[in-house]
Formats: C-alpha cells, sequence, structure tokens
C-alpha cells in the first residue's frame, strides 16, 4: 500500500515539475536532494488521536512534505504540505481511522526539482482504549562469570561474576496470551522502554536474539540444537503495570551457579554468547557502517557435548562454526567443557562465520593447535580466529575453560612472538602477525599500528576473494603489501621473525621447509602436455590437516577442452591411493578418489584459466596405515 | 586402504541396524561431513571447524555398541604429538566405569601413545558418555583437550525417544523465568 501511495504521489509532482517547463539552454539542473530532518513524534492517545501533531526539525524551508500512517492492517493515511520554516509543526492530523497497535510512520521531503530525501520510518504505538497507555521500562542484564586471570589458571571465578547489560537484545511486550503488544532493541546499557495498553496484563520478555534491518542489518541468536532449534527468550510475569506506574522493571539472568554445581537453569548462557556477537557487529561497524550480516543461529544447550555424531542430541565434537548451515555451535557440558562463558572461543568461532562470509577461506578444517605444523589454509584461517577473537574482545589472552566445576582449562597470549612452531604452517605465527598488525603494543619486531581497517580491506578486497592461490598467509601478506605499500617493510619484518619470507601470494621464495625438502616449493608447477612432476604426500607432521599431507600443484588451461589429470605413484608406500580435487580461485571443481591403487586418472571439461590440483594419499588424510609416498602429476 | 574403511564403516552401519547411528571417529565424522556436503550444484565442502586445544589425538576401540549387563572392556588411546607430562582423566556421570574415574600421568615422548583399557557395565538401555580431559605440559605451560565416546546399550533409541518425550513442548522459544526486580 505505502509504496504505490508514494509512487503516485512523486509521479504527480514530477508531472507539476516538468508541466512548469523549462527556459531551455544551459540551466543547470538540481539534482541534490533535500536532507533528512529530524522528527518528533508524541504518542497516540484517546486525548491527541483526532488532532495529532508532528514536529519537524531543521526541514528545507520550500519543500513538500509526504507523511503516511499505516496501521497493522495496512490502513492508511498520507499528510502533505509545503515547509514553510524550519522547525515546522503539521498539526491537527485525525488518526481515528486507524486501529490500535504499533503505527508505521514513514516520511519525507521533496523539493521544487522532484529531488526526494531519504525515507525516514518510525513506529508510534496507538492505544486509545479506556486511559492512558503505560510507559514500562527497565534494563535486561545477564550474570556473567570471568576467568581467573593468573599465568597458569585459567578456570572460570565464580565469586567475581557480575551482572552485565544485555545490550542489543530483542525485548517484547506480551499480553496474557503471549501476544506481542510492543518491541525494542535494549541498547547498549540494556536498557528498554514499551508501551503498554492501560489496565491490561502484561508480561516483559527479552529475547536471546540481536536484530536490526538498517541502515546496517543483523539477526542473531541464540538456539538450542537439541530442542529443535527453539529460541531462548527470558520471561517475567505477568503484571497489570497501571498499578506500579513510573516503576524500573528489571530483568536478569542468573548463571545458575550454586557455588558448587549449577543447580537451577543456566538462563545467563544464551545472552553470556550474545554479548560476544554484539561486540563483534560494533567491532565491524567501525569499519562499515552498512554492513549487512547474514543471519546466524549461535546453537548452544547443557546436552552440547565433545562426542561427534548427531547435532540435535548434543554430540557436536566441540564448538565450532559449521559452514554448512551457517551457524555456531556452542559446547555447554558441564564438567568437562562448556564455553558459554569462553568469550575466546565463541569469537573465535564467530571469526569463521566472519571470514566465511565477509571474506574467503579454503581451510580444511579439523583438529589443531598452537604447536601444530597445518597445512597452511588452516593455519591461516584459525589464526585469524585467533587474532579476531583478541581484537574484537580487545584481550590478546585467550582462555578456556575445562574439567569439574569449570576450575580447569588453559590459556595462551595472542600477542606472543615465540612459539614453538613457526612458519607458514603455524597458526601461532599466523595470529601472531595479525594481531601486531592490529594493535598499538610495540613489542619485538612489532612497528606496525595500524588497527583493522587494512586487515579488514584485504580481507574482503576483490582480488583477495577472487584470487587464483589458496588462502594463507602468503596470499594476505602479499595483498596487503600491495595495497597498503607503507606497511610493507613493517610487515616483512613481523614476516621474517616468524620465519616467514613474503613475495608473492604463492609463497614463491620460501625457504623455510620445516626439515622436509619436498615441502618447497609450495606450489608445484605442472605444464599442460609438458611431463609430470613429482609431489610427496608425508605423515611427518601427523595426518588429516597437518602440514605436507597434501600437495598443491599449478596448470594453467590455455583454452576451453578436456583435460586429463593423472597422478601414478612414484615411491613410497607400496599400496598407496592418491586421490585429488581441483580447484579454481577458491571454488572446489572436483574431486577424484577412486579406489584404484597406486593411480588416479580423470578427464574433465575446463575452460582456459589457472588450475589448482590438490594432491594426496588416502591413508594420510584419514590417519589409517598413513606413510609417506611421492606421486608423478601430469595434466595431458 | 581406502575400501578397507569404508567396508568397515558399513558393516558398522549394518550391525547396529534401523535402531542406531553408528559412532564415527573425529576423522570419519569430518569426512562423512564434507563428503555429505559435496553433493549438489554448491559443490563447495563443509569444513568441520574445531576450536584450539592441546596437540592430543584420541581413538578408542569401541565396537559402537554394548550388550546390556556385560562387561565391556574398550581400550582408551590418547597420542601426544610432543614430548611432556600427560595426565588423562576419564569419567562417566552416568557410573558405568566398573572401577570409577580413571587418572593416569606419564611422561611422554613425541608421538608417544598412552593405551588405558576400561571396563564399562550398563544394566540399563541408553546412551552414555565416556568423559576425557587431556592436558599435556610442555616446559611449565600446560594445554588441554577435552573428549567423550558415546557408549550405546540396548535398544538406546527408545530409550532416548522417551527421554526426548519428556522434554517440554514450548514452541519455537524456550522460556525461561527472569529473576526481576521493580524498582
Amino acid at each position: 500500500m505505502r509504496y504505490p501511495l508514494r509512487v503516485l504521489l512523486l509521479l504527480s509532482l514530477f508531472i507539476l515539475t516538468a508541466c512548469g517547463g523549462s527556459d531551455g539552454g544551459d540551466e543547470l539542473v538540481d539534482t541534490v536532494p533535500p536532507p533528512s530532518p529530524g522528527i518528533s513524534l508524541p504518542q497516540i492517545t484517546s486525548q491527541n488521536t483526532r488532532e495529532y501533531s508532528v514536529n519537524l526539525l531543521g526541514a528545507e524551508v520550500g519543500t513538500t512534505y509526504f507523511i503516511l500512517f499505516t496501521d497493522a492492517n495496512g490502513n492508511s493515511l498520507t499528510v502533505e504540505g509545503t515547509v514553510s520554516v524550519r522547525n515546522f509543526l503539521v498539526s491537527d492530523i485525525d488518526l481515528s481511522g486507524l486501529i490500535d497497535g504499533d503505527i508505521e510512520i514513514e516520511f519525507f521531503l521533496v523539493d521544487d526539482a522532484g529531488n526526494q530525501s531519504e525515507s525516514v520510518i518510525s513506529l508510534v504505538a496507538r492505544f486509545i482504549g479506556s486511559g492512558d497507555p503505560v510507559v514500562i521500562s527497565g534494563r535486561v542484564t545477564f550474570e556473567s562469570v570471568p576467568h581467573f586471570t593468573g599465568a597458569t589458571t585459567t578456570g572460570l571465578n565464580y565469586r567475581q561474576a557480575e551482572f552485565k547489560p544485555a545490550r542489543g537484545v530483542q525485548v517484547l511486550l506480551l499480553d496474557a496470551q503471549n501476544n506481542p503488544l510492543d518491541s525494542t532493541i535494549a541498547d547498549s546499557n540494556g536498557e528498554y522502554s514499551l508501551i503498554s495498553p492501560p489496565n491490561t496484563n502484561v508480561r516483559v520478555q527479552a529475547n536471546a536474539r540481536l536484530l536490526q534491518r538498517s541502515p546496517a542489518s543483523w539477526d542473531f541468536s541464540v538456539t538450542d540444537n537439541t530442542r529443535n532449534n527453539a529460541m531462548y527468550t527470558l520471561q517475567g510475569p505477568l503484571v497489570n503495570f497501571a498499578v506500579t506506574p513510573n516503576t524500573a522493571h528489571n530483568l536478569s539472568a542468573g548463571s545458575g551457579w550454586n557455588g558448587r554445581r549449577y543447580s537451577r537453569e543456566r538462563t545467563a548462557a544464551p545472552f553470556a554468547i550474545l554479548d560476544n556477537v554484539y561486540q563483534a557487529i560494533q567491532f565491524v561497524l567501525r569499519e562499515d557502517l552498512a554492513t549487512n550480516f547474514p543471519s546466524a543461529e549461535l546453537r548452544w544447550s547443557v546436552n552440547n557435548t565433545l562426542a561427534f555424531g548427531n547435532l540435535t542430541e548434543g554430540d557436536i565434537g566441540s564448538s565450532f562454526y559449521n559452514s554448512g548451515d551457517g551457524n555456531i555451535y556452542i559446547l555447554g557440558a558441564e564438567d568437562l567443557d562448556a564455553d558459554e562463558y569462553d568469550t575466546h572461543v565463541v569469537t573465535h568461532e564467530w571469526g569463521h562465520y566472519f571470514e566465511d562470509n565477509f571474506s574467503r577461506s579454503d581451510s580444511i578444517g579439523g583438529s589443531h593447535s598452537l604447536s601444530s605444523h597445518l597445512d597452511m589454509r588452516v593455519a591461516f584461517s584459525e589464526g585469524l580466529g585467533n587474532a579476531l577473537a583478541a581484537m574484537i574482545l580487545d584481550d590478546p589472552i585467550y582462555r578456556d575453560s575445562q574439567a569439574s566445576r569449570q576450575k580447569g582449562g588453559f590459556n595462551f597470549d595472542i600477542e606472543e612472538n615465540s612459539g614453538s612452531t613457526r612458519g607458514w604452517y603455524s597458526e601461532s605465527s599466523v595470529q601472531s602477525i595479525l594481531y601486531d598488525i592490529f594493535d598499538s603494543n610495540e613489542d619485538g619486531v612489532d612497528s606496525v599500528n595500524d588497527g583493522f581497517s587494512a586487515i579488514f580491506a584485504t580481507l574482503s578486497s576483490a582480488s583477495y576473494i577472487g584470487s587464483s592461490e589458496f588462502t594463507s598467509i602468503h596470499l594476505f601478506l602479499a595483498e596487503l603489501k600491495e595495497n597498503f605499500s607503507d606497511l610493507s617493510v613493517g610487515i616483512d619484518s613481523l614476516a621474517s621473525f616468524q620465519n616467514i619470507t613474503v613475495i608473492n601470494a604463492r609463497g614463491d621464495g620460501e625457504t623455510n621447509d620445516s626439515g622436509v625438502d619436498s615441502l618447497l616449493p609450495i606450489y608445484k608447477t605442472v605444464t599442460v602436455g609438458g611431463g609430470p612432476v613429482e609431489v610427496c604426500s608425508i605423515n611427518e607432521f601427523g595426518t588429516n590437516n597437518q602440514l605436507g599431507n597434501r600437495q598443491y600443484i599449478t596448470f594453467v588451461a590455455p583454452r576451453r577442452g578436456l583435460y586429463t589429470i593423472s597422478v601414478t605413484r612414484a615411491s613410497g608406500l607400496l599400496n598407496s591411493d592418491p586421490n585429488f580435487s581441483v580447484h579454481r580461485a577458491g571454488r572446489l571443481l572436483n574431486i577424484s578418489e577412486s579406489t584404484v591403487p597406486n593411480r588416479e586418472i580423470r578427464t574433465l571439461s575446463l575452460s582456459a584459466g589457472n588450475y589448482i590440483v590438490e594432491v594426496y594419499d588416502n591413508a594420510n588424510v584419514n590417519g589409517q596405515n598413513s606413510g609417506d609416498v611421492c606421486f608423478d602429476v601430469a595434466v595431458n | 586402504m581406502k575400501h578397507q574403511s569404508i567396508l568397515i564403516l558399513s558393516l558398522l552401519w549394518i550391525s547396529l541396524g534401523a535402531c542406531a547411528q553408528p559412532p564415527l571417529s573425529e576423522n570419519a565424522a569430518d569426512q562423512n561431513h564434507a563428503r555429505h556436503e559435496l553433493t549438489g550444484a554448491k559443490q563447495s565442502v563443509a569444513r568441520p571447524y574445531r576450536k584450539p586445544g592441546a596437540a592430543i589425538d584420541f581413538t578408542s576401540d569401541y565396537r559402537g555398541s554394548s550388550t546390556l549387563g556385560e562387561v565391556d572392556t574398550i581400550e582408551f588411546s590418547f597420542t601426544s604429538v610432543h614430548a611432556g607430562l600427560l595426565v588423562v582423566s576419564l569419567r562417566s556421570k552416568d557410573l558405568v566405569m566398573t572401577a570409577g574415574d580413571v587418572e593416569q600421568s606419564q611422561v611422554v615422548e613425541a608421538g608417544e601413545t598412552v593405551r588405558i583399557p576400561v571396563d564399562v557395565l550398563m544394566s540399563a538401555a541408553g546412551k552414555y558418555y565416556i568423559n576425557m580431559l587431556a592436558t599435556i605440559e610442555i616446559e611449565g605451560k600446560r594445554s588441554a583437550r577435552a573428549f567423550a565416546l558415546p557408549l550405546y546399550a540396548g535398544d538406546w533409541a527408545a530409550a532416548k525417544n522417551r527421554q526426548q518425550k519428556a522434554l517440554p513442548s514450548e514452541g519455537n522459544v524456550i522460556i525461561m523465568q527472569a529473576l526481576e526486580s521493580l524498582k
């Protein structure tokens, strides 16, 4: 209803303007829309419903204002006129034809040239039953449990728990039948204000949900994967607020801890999890105020444990980001591993969401640790997740509580530069470099203090996302140096301290082979029709997702056509099972995993361009009877 | 080797029949997940992300189901990538470990595996968990990783369904009562 009406209004104005004609010649055309003015909207009550007034603040004089009122049934009323003074009162608006409830008010200005200001849309409650509506305000809080902060202790410190504001959560006013009467978003202090009909029993409900539609948009909620992904909500009792006017109605969510165990419902957990996302959103908005975050759920349950299996039974295996469904799963297993208060764990997984949605990840996932020699794609993704957690939370100490009464666990310092494993295959090196680029603390070789802007710009750039190479520390730093040349010297120092050489995105010139000659160069090159190149799949550092399990071979297809890729055992494991996958600019095109021993061959129809063949022995990616084996790879 | 593992997994499926989903090792679960996502036009792999933790691998020889009322011996294996002091604890909230909780400390070499046999006994159908916490201390720096192994006894799926029916039906929201104050 609203838009056709607006179109008609604009059309009529345009026709009127056009009929006014032009004298022709070189007259300048005004294409600047008038700025959006402020608007003051009082509540609609029985006293003012037939003579409602709206204040326009700072409106451009001479423009035509349009105010459109629309109720929940789609009934609408349009008021228009000319602005004669900057602070202009539009009065005597008769809203008696609209029904009670939320009234959507859209307002915009149009100047003589037909330029329209941006629309301002607001909601105002209309209640004209008997008596005046009641304003209900209060604060939503949750009990936050910090970690012990000693160097060797990292469990949860329940004695230091405090109630914190549930920032940005959705707050509803419900009637006795749980029908919504009004809604709002709690502010950065957890405070809200709602309008209740007079003499009505209502309850306040705080949803574990962050919601905004514009100018930036997001919708994050905390749900229970073991209960049909239902959303957690916090409810107060039914109350007639007309009886207790002018009181603050505060809702609090407790941890449920009684000093020895969780004896009551863990109502604070969903809000504690959500508060990390609130911080992450604010962090990204500093770079782009109009960011649109794809919706996601953070699925937490007291049943979420470390067994791998059916997610709906809570067997989630780990807190993790599920790139398949776009949601984050959080552990809740009391006395073993519950992560609702492990802020870095939650934010690390949100970092994977960020990378997946705003950048690109070629990570193959899997188990990892700071000391691991990892597949470089895993190393970059995990190091980025750790670094983002430290940046977003403004705290470089990663803590993960575990064990009986959540009193154990471990921690590590993301600022630490001297990890036990340093190189392009180390998440420890990646997090150290990224955090040093971000932070203002000049430690060791760190002279870069650049904040998040350059990191964000690089991760989200078209050249990074569309790169022919896999995501890695080499690709990231090469792109960063290319686009922010003033950082180049400082970045090279950081990389060098981590035994990383950055010349280009392929890692050409890299000298750190971690003691295994066959690991370099990182990308081997094969020429179509030019004979085979040898690569080796090794288990020196473990299996599945570790360094050297998989080798990368690049080739250029000169034209569209059929290309046969063959991988043939050359030496090593006698009964090898070579497999390969083919990638182009981050897209997985094909997986070839036959069970034919010692040889894998596949013919593919490919267009002209750059490709990566990822070669691996099956034993080295499933952990059974693994070993070192070399293959000849050819493309014809 | 790949077809052998597929055969083993297939046999596991068959042996469990229609009543249960077979337990998968971490690697097998990862691969199963990833390959499942490969079907269809999207052609992208769902990445099995994990949170950071100690470089300790866990495996067991649990065969996927247990007979009610019979003692089942399971060998739990923990392999540390690095040398150091490895401390492993095994607990069951369901008290299915006949000798009670287990805690074992051992100085290990890099790549060394610690094997811990545990007897379990389940007298009622259901799904039970053995919870494990493994920590490795290297040069005074501690790192940890937790694991859990589900055990399946008798007609555990029916028992699970009974449990699920007991959950309150609350539509699309879970209502939690607030601590409330009027000021």
